[in-house]
């Protein structure tokens, strides 16, 4: 603990994937995170070649943009270092070179200019993210949808995360990226499966709803993924190919596949998030409000079932704008700004996490199929 | 000139001050992993002995590779963002000219064994004879520099085996205080803070087919000293 700074000015970056991001944020009297400047420096064409992120590549690219990209958002915002009241990195969960980096970076400029680091979990930036858009008070439900992860959390408080399901294989976003490259759509997968969509039948193909209608708030999207390459194989043996490629597939197969795909997800996360709906804390109507962030939640079919959902259930329904959805610097220094206004810093020697649950506790009692790895559960 | 020196490309991390030749503080500690918590506290360790405020620095040196992957981008991240913090230009050294100038011998060669790869570098006083580069056949490297070198790094050992007369100069880090004194006397723009990995990503595309990338490669010494 240090002394809390009321209203902090934060730089913030992030660096766990495959975006090089930096922000600048104020953090307001009432709570809500100002955006000064977000930049992104993607590097979905240095990865687009492998279908899919490469962490040498990753880290790579890190390292040549990062300080450029910092002094640009320092320059967009209009502040200098000496007008920063604290620096915020991501130290984890991620591609640990990359996090490196971007660590490294933060822990640089804290030493150089005499600032507070705050080593930020990169889930906790997207937990507060639907903040950037104005104040939304705790406690909420947050439903976390990206590409490496799929959780619901209860957000009681900063710091205060209580997980309430948790996907026991894949992350849905790793479920769109893949059942986009079986259908022979380009890298990042996600939006091109979503654009895809909007031309297909949602009901052409009957996929499964993993674990729908079961109790508990988990998630499972292994089968989905698997259940969208049966569906393709069979589309391509019924326009007479061998089934051997997303070549054989007509523009109609692909379109209406990807819909039955993005049906099937919608279906689940509503199921999914209703279960977690029930948690004790939201019988109080006063705790029914519902955020739905990371890459995933810029999804409009998805956006719009769950809006549905909220509207049924009697919660308020709230999101990142779609520039926060994904991976942004906008987020971490907002969840550096919260921390360093409640007196939350970190020492200089913190270390980058490939694994960091945002729930410490609930991490040990997560489902009994999830396949933790060896070092306990990713995040 | 007041230069402060960051190493983290090799089995150690490692912070100096160096001024006008002085030297003002320095930190080695050896390590295989784990630079990445230890650079930053050793950064404000020397800072601290000194009693030296950041501000007051005029240049950054790092050391650029090769070496680990991720311990050469901790020393480089950590560089690049406190000299931009600190408006001081920051100047990288490959380990390998490090190594060499630390070894303080007429004609040398640097050597940096790691993972399965063997870096090399010659140079005959100032001048660099063979520029730091992968190198695929040891034997022929010997046998086309030819008698009277002295050779130094982590690795050397092993070349020298190959050589009869070799002189082993021991040396298992890039000396900061030595980086800091290259860095002081020379022209930022011609030393960048550039990461100089010397091998590829090691990823795959789809099929298994490797991809073109310039720093893939072990060079014949035939061709590097063509």
């Amino acid at each position: 603990m240090t002394a809390p700074i009321p209203t902090p000015t934060v730089l913030g970056i992030e660096t766990s994937c495959d975006e090089t991001a930096v922000g600048v944020v104020r953090l307001g009297a009432d709570g809500r995170g100002e955006v000064l400047a977000s930049l992104v420096a993607s590097q979905v064409a240095a990865h687009a070649p492998f279908g899919g992120v490469v962490p040498e590549i990753a880290a790579r690219a890190h390292v040549e943009v990062l300080d450029g990209l910092v002094r640009r958002a320092l320059d967009e915002a209009g502040v200098g270092f000496g007008g920063l009241d604290g620096v915020a990195a991501t130290a984890g969960p991620g591609l640990i070179g990359g996090v490196m980096v971007g660590l490294m970076a933060g822990k640089a400029i804290a030493l150089a200019r005499g600032l507070p680091l705050v080593a930020v979990n990169h889930l906790e930036g997207h937990a507060l993210s639907p903040r950037l858009a104005g104040p939304v008070p705790f406690p909420y439900l947050l439903l976390l949808v990206s590409g490496g992860h799929s959780q619901l959390l209860a957000v009681e408080g900063l710091g205060r995360y209580r997980r309430l399901g948790s996907t026991i294989d894949d992350a849905l976003g790793e479920a769109f990226d893949k059942s986009a490259k079986v259908l022979g759509l380009p890298y990042p997968g996600g939006p091109a499966l979503e654009a895809a969509a909007r031309t297909g039948r949602a009901d052409a193909w009957p996929l499964p709803r993993p674990l729908l209608g079961r109790p508990g708030a988990d998630f499972s999207f292994a089968g989905l993924k698997t259940a969208v390459l049966r569906a393709a194989e069979a589309a391509a043996a019924a326009r007479g190919g061998d089934g051997s490629g997303a070549g054989e597939l007509a523009a109609q197969d692909v379109a209406d596949i990807a819909a039955s795909f993005q049906a099937a997800a919608a279906d689940v996360l509503a199921d999914r998030t209703g279960h977690a709906m029930d948690d004790a804390l939201f019988t109080d109507p006063a705790h029914r409000r519902f955020v739905v962030a990371g890459g995933v939640a810029a999804n409009l079919t998805i956006r719009a079932r769950l809006e549905a959902l909220c509207a049924a259930r009697g919660f308020a329904f709230l999101a990142p704008p779609l520039a926060y959805c994904g991976d942004n610097g906008a987020m971490i220094a907002l969840a550096g700004a919260e921390r360093l206004a409640a007196g939350l810093v970190d020492s200089l020697d913190a270390p980058a996490r490939p694994r960091w649950p945002l729930d410490a506790a609930a991490a040990t009692t997560a489902p009994a199929t999830l396949k933790p790895g060896r070092k306990g559960a990713r995040a | 000139m007041l230069v402060l020196s960051i190493d983290t490309a090799l089995k150690g991390c490692a912070a100096a001050l160096w001024r006008d030749g002085e030297t003002v503080a320095r930190l080695v500690e050896p390590m295989d992993r784990g630079q990445a918590e230890r650079l930053a506290p050793l950064v404000a360790g020397v800072l601290a002995d000194a009693g030296i405020a950041p501000a007051q620095l005029d240049r950054i040196a790092v050391t650029t590779g090769p070496g680990a992957f991720t311990g050469l981008r901790v020393g480089l991240a950590f560089a690049r963002s406190f000299g931009l913090a600190l408006d001081r230009p920051v100047l990288g050294f490959s380990t390998l000219e490090v190594l060499a100038a630390g070894a303080a011998a007429e004609r040398v060669v640097a050597v940096v064994a790691m993972a399965g790869s063997l870096f090399a570098a010659a140079y005959e006083g100032r001048r660099c004879v063979l520029a730091p580069a992968r190198i695929a056949d040891p034997e022929a490297l010997v046998a086309r520099l030819g008698p009277g070198w002295s050779v130094t790094g982590p690795g050397a050992a092993g070349l020298a085996a190959l050589a009869s007369d070799w002189t082993l100069i021991p040396q298992d880090l890039p000396e900061p205080l030595v980086l800091a004194g290259l860095a002081a006397f020379a022209e930022p723009d011609a030393h960048p803070a550039k990461p100089l990995y010397l091998r590829g990503a090691d990823a795959k595309l789809p099929g298994g087919i490797i991809p073109p990338d310039p720093d893939a490669g072990a060079a014949s010494v035939a061709e590097l000293l063509a």
